[in-house]
């Protein structure tokens, strides 16, 4: 697959198709990819694509300057490149979507979790176990035990706009929803009790909103200074209205890949919140992020007859 | 401030439209309406302009609970941004289920201009839902619980 698509990546660039192939590379640590910005045919060579691809390369289209890209697009980056044409952030025919088949992504969090702290010198997926080695030590997971939490149950529909369409994947087994079910029955002491441990935890470093291929305000409310919105101080009431507000932000576009979770570096997982609202916003208005770049927004449109049961 | 206190009374910030829920208010007013003191009105263009930020701004700021009120679907002065609201607090609902923080804490309601008694009503219920719960505390920054 590789191949194939450093191939057509170094044809789109030569024939003059498109300025810049947007997809990964390998990082500079073991089972580590970086974002490769391909502008030359022979750049094209250090693309790779694998399970540790993990960032969502669609927040880059925002900001480019080049007149035609490629992007190498999984299901995660082809709805987050719906919302973006949807939101008229990037006009659709400056992107040709090279669509790939998706198995999940890796789980880092999964996978310290079980090699304590011996530290990876070598990783490599071999069929459907992962193999990792370090100084005089070799061990193999299945693949399922570090797939990321956020692959396991993707059952997102694919909104197939490619230009180049992938080989059907297997789309991973399970129900997107269920975390939510069993969230249901949570007393909201222990809800609150949860929230708060993941503020306390939180350094507000905003790696979730870089990550996040959707949270491309030019101005975040983060960084607004008139009015401040977020006190300077490090209580957890602050990090609790930034993730609060970053959810109300977020809903209706959201596009449940997993990106934040990811990034973040004190393994805050938040991504319940977007889940619950994506879950409403289906349910309760018909609304599914991420699939048709024709559709109006959740938040900021309405319908006369939608329930309003809880107001007084 | 402590939930033990007996002289315990909850601070309730209420977002009014300009055209409705606020003149309500002022009718139930100049009517000699009673209801309890426990509310501090911020008036607001229209229940479309209010930022879920506000609320959650407000229950940081040591609200005990937010109430929200606009014009009745169809009587909107801008047409629409209380339905575009309507939308908005059902998702916010939503959201602040998920990290529980208790539905009564923010209510959102519908009184126009004609309707003093309904606003004195809806003023009652919410004081009396938010004191039952008890001070909120959950989301408001330390040492600063206080508005007002």
């Amino acid at each position: 697959m590789t191949a194939n698509l450093r191939e057509t990546a170094a044809r789109l660039l030569a024939e003059g198709t498109v300025q810049l192939v947007l997809g990964w590379e390998r990082g500079t640590s073991p089972l580590r990819t970086t974002p490769l910005f391909a502008r030359a045919p022979g750049d094209a060579e250090r693309l790779v694509y694998d399970p540790t691809c993990d960032h969502n390369l669609s927040g880059y289209l925002g900001r480019l300057k080049e007149g035609r890209v490629a992007l190498v697009a999984r299901p995660c980056e082809a709805r987050a490149l719906v919302e973006q044409v949807r939101e008229n952030r990037i006009a659709r025919d400056r992107v040709l979507a090279i669509g790939l088949p998706c198995s999940g992504m890796i789980s880092r969090r999964a996978l310290a979790s079980r090699l304590a702290d011996r530290v990876i010198r070598e990783g490599r997926l071999a069929g459907d176990r992962l193999v990792v080695a370090g100084d005089g030590w070799q061990e193999e997971f299945p693949w399922a035990e570090v797939r990321d939490p956020a692959c396991q149950g993707c059952r997102l529909p694919d909104p197939g706009i490619y230009w180049l369409a992938p080989e059907a994947s297997a789309p991973p087994e399970g129900d997107r929803f269920a975390r939510l079910e069993a969230r249901s029955l949570l007393s909201p002491e222990r809800r609150r009790e949860e929230f708060r441990q993941a503020a306390e935890r939180c350094i507000s470093c905003y790696a979730c909103r870089q990550a996040c291929p959707l949270c491309d305000c030019a101005e975040c409310f983060t960084d607004r200074a008139a009015p401040a919105l977020l006190g300077p101080t490090a209580d957890p009431s602050e990090a609790m209205l930034f993730h609060l507000v970053r959810a109300m932000h977020l809903a209706g576009r959201c596009v449940d890949c997993g990106a934040c979770a990811r990034a973040c570096p004190v393994g805050v997982d938040l991504r319940h919140l977007h889940l619950a609202l994506e879950r409403e916003g289906a349910e309760r208005f018909d609304h599914r992020p991420g699939v048709d770049p024709a559709a109006r927004p959740l938040v900021g449109s309405f319908r006369p007859e939608d329930r309003e049961e809880f107001i007084l | 401030m402590n939930a033990a206190s007996a002289t315990w009374e909850p601070k309730i910030v209420a977002f009014l439209c300009h055209w409705c829920s606020y003149a309500g208010a002022d009718l139930a007013g100049i009517s000699r309406l009673q209801y309890p003191p426990n509310v501090r009105v911020v008036r607001v263009p229209c229940s479309g302009a209010v930022n879920p930020i506000y609320i959650l701004k407000a229950l940081q700021r040591g609200a005990d609970g937010v109430l929200v009120s606009g014009c009745h679907p169809g009587d909107c002065h801008y047409l629409a941004g209380n339905l575009v609201a309507r939308r908005k607090f059902a998702l916010l609902k939503r959201l602040l289920e998920q990290v529980g923080i208790e539905e009564q804490r923010v209510q959102f309601s519908w009184v126009s201009a004609a309707e003093g008694q309904k606003f004195a009503d809806v003023i009652r219920k919410v004081v009396g839902d938010v004191k039952a719960l008890g001070p909120a505390g959950f989301l408001s920054k330390a040492g600063r619980a206080s508005c007002p």
